[in-house]
């Protein structure tokens, strides 16, 4: 277990470096710089910045030494604003982000679970309909389109509830139920198809040849067998909700890493794209580990190697 | 009075094409302490005919006629106001009176469960006092009583870790887990390699001697049944053709279909003869009529075959047979 662990944190490093480089050229290769000609006036001053950024050196040059801080774990300082770090910006804006997003995959867990599992069991078709009917919808609609949608009648015509900023609990309320419905219907699809599959199988009989209740069969027999596939989705599901939504974040004008990524993109802000991007880069990866341990520890027939 | 009581035992299917009647008026009786078997191709409802008795039918299965008596107690689901007390009653007796063995040892365990969680389940479900530390105890003393080696280190373990044979053991220390009065054997050894068939026949016949309950053991395979049964029934078509003590079922066949199925026995002491199978195959059990449902592969069928089924005629207290060539009016056909 031990030395699968200390494998994958390898291979993550790798991925991470190949991502990284790749990132770098193709920002590069992109046209527009982040030292625009609006706030360097003058000729003298623009190159005066080039060169403090680094700017007038070779592409390779420039690459090596991102690397090379990089390697001592220097992200780099923002080149639009003037003496931010981008660790600064992650520190400030992560905990925004991944609150918002632990809510919506806490949110979208116990829904999702909830709604598949009684889709899959009652006894009572309309339950089944009205849970698949909900799961389509929140499969297919966009979630910026939920999101204006929820603004305009919840926000604007209803005045029933907040939506800029995270000031109040009831902030939280439009941008989680934006951004957990399409996790909340692909757990419910994926739970219900799975537990049907699962009933159906004979180990479910011999549980209930031993004078243990439905229900608890259920719980005890069918739901660890059932939850494998929705961890598999759940884990890297986690990690893009913590990376945040670059529309919703904008949207609701919640200050995350989305919004400040999407902001870094429109100013060419070198540093704070490249930190960004290996940040995000860095939580998929981890979380990828982690859905497959935990899928591990649910079925012992998986084995890490 | 008979431990387990079966009288006109009737159970459907339905399905898209129709309703399957896989059990037709089976009447059974078990006594304290007697194994019997009941033997019959795939699909003859023999199978179907415990699974009503458990209430483990499929959801789309259901008992529409007969009573189920367990020592004296009635448990058909008809004799029940509601699905709920049904159940609720059944709960109380499934794993406690009554146990069952499966057939695929390697499909019948939950794959993510510990064995340990797995064997104390019905030992807690009805010993809802016990210690867990208690349980532990009980399921390894099972463990040494189905003879898994080394019983300390192996239950802890998960259902992959063991071979098919091992896990049918596990199957069988489940079912024994609460000593329960009736056990049925649902074609325990099919699924397993023949050596490890031998085996497990030779634990089931040891445990026979050493547990005081009935043992109802379904099964295809009338080798089986010679071993360890002290009667048998014979089923076709969802209904009872031939009950008999093992050794009228043997010497004195009267039914032409378990006289079909004693020439497929190969012998090896025997020189060697040709096996005569019965030709044809079973009726579909979809919508069947009141015939005979071994009217269209018996060579020695009659007119009245196809419009009904005779009763019962009885040839001692043990041995019975439904057939018209039982009839007074049809003595001396199909003589051989």
């Amino acid at each position: 277990m031990g030395r699968y662990i200390l494998k994958r944190l390898a291979i993550g490093a790798v991925t991470l470096f190949l991502l990284a480089s790749a990132t770098f050229f193709l920002m590069k290769a992109t046209p527009g710089s982040p030292i625009s000609a609006e706030k360097y006036k003058t000729q003298a001053a623009y190159e005066a910045a080039e060169k403090l950024y680094n700017l007038d050196k070779p592409i390779m040059e420039q690459y090596f030494l991102y690397i090379e801080n990089l390697a001592h774990g220097d992200l780099g300082e923002s080149m639009v604003k003037t003496g931010r770090k981008v660790t600064d910006t992650i520190k400030v804006g992560f905990p925004v982000t991944a609150k918002v997003g632990t809510v919506a995959f806490l949110a979208a867990l116990i829904i999702g679970i909830s709604l598949g599992t009684a889709a899959a069991l009652s006894k009572k078709k309309w339950i089944n309909n009205v849970c698949m009917f909900v799961a389509t919808i929140g499969v297919s609609l966009p979630s910026f389109v939920l999101a204006i949608f929820m603004i305009v009648f919840i926000g604007v015509k209803l005045r029933l509830l907040p939506f800029i900023g995270l000031n109040t609990p009831a902030n939280y309320v439009l941008p989680v139920i934006s951004l957990s419905l399409y996790p909340i219907s692909m757990i419910c699809r994926l739970t219900r198809s799975s537990i049907l599959e699962v009933m159906k199988q004979d180990y479910i009989i011999l549980a209930r040849s031993k004078g243990t209740p439905y229900r608890k069969v259920i719980l005890k027999h069918a739901l660890k067998n059932a939850m494998l596939p929705v961890v598999t989705y759940a884990g890297p599901a986690f990690a893009y909700l913590l990376t945040g939504s670059f529309v919703i974040e904008n949207i609701y004008s919640i200050p995350g890493i989305g919004s400040e990524m999407v902001s870094a993109l429109t100013t060419r802000d070198y540093p704070m794209i490249m930190g960004l991007t290996i940040f995000l880069g860095l939580l998929v990866i981890s979380f990828n580990l982690l859905t497959d341990i935990i899928s591990a520890s649910i079925d012992p027939r998986i084995k890490l190697k | 009075m008979a431990m387990l009581e079966i009288n006109h035992l009737t159970t459907e299917f339905t399905t898209e094409n129709g309703i399957v009647k896989a059990v037709r008026d089976v009447s059974l009786k078990v006594e304290k302490g007697e194994v019997l078997g009941i033997v019959g191709e795939s699909g003859s409802g023999k199978s179907q005919t415990m699974f009503s008795v458990m209430g483990l039918l499929a959801g789309n299965g259901k008992v529409v006629e007969g009573s189920i008596k367990l020592d004296g107690k009635e448990i058909s689901p008809l004799s029940f106001e509601n699905r709920k007390d049904y159940e609720k009653t059944m709960d109380d007796i499934r794993g406690n009176d009554m146990a069952m063995i499966f057939q695929d040892p390697m499909t019948f365990l939950n794959p993510v469960l510990k064995i340990e969680t797995q064997l104390v389940e019905p030992i807690i479900n009805h010993n809802p006092d016990i210690s867990k530390k208690e349980a532990r105890q009980r399921a390894l003393e099972l463990m040494r009583k189905v003879g898994i080696p080394s019983p300390e280190n192996r239950i802890d373990q998960y259902p992959h870790q063991f071979s098919g044979g091992m896990r049918q053991r596990i199957i069988i220390a489940i079912a024994l887990a609460c000593n329960p009065k009736v056990i049925i054997a649902d074609e325990p050894t099919t699924a397993l390699d023949v050596t490890i068939q031998a085996q497990v026949l030779d634990l089931i016949s040891s445990l026979k001697d050493t547990i005081d309950s009935s043992i109802i053991m379904i099964t295809h395979d009338l080798g089986v049944v010679a071993s360890i049964c002290d009667r048998i029934a014979i089923m076709y078509g969802g209904k009872i053709v031939e009950t008999g003590t093992a050794e009228e079922i043997f010497y004195n066949p009267q039914h032409p279909y378990t006289k079909g199925l004693l020439q497929c026995i190969a012998n090896p002491e025997e020189e060697r003869k040709k096996l005569h199978p019965i030709p044809g195959s079973p009726p579909d059990l979809l919508n069947i009529s009141n015939e005979c449902p071994f009217v269209d592969r018996c060579e020695s069928a009659m007119k009245i075959c196809k419009l009904a089924m005779n009763d019962y005629t009885s040839f001692s207290d043990t041995h019975s047979c439904s057939c018209w060539l039982q009839h007074d009016m049809a003595k001396g056909k199909g003589e051989e």
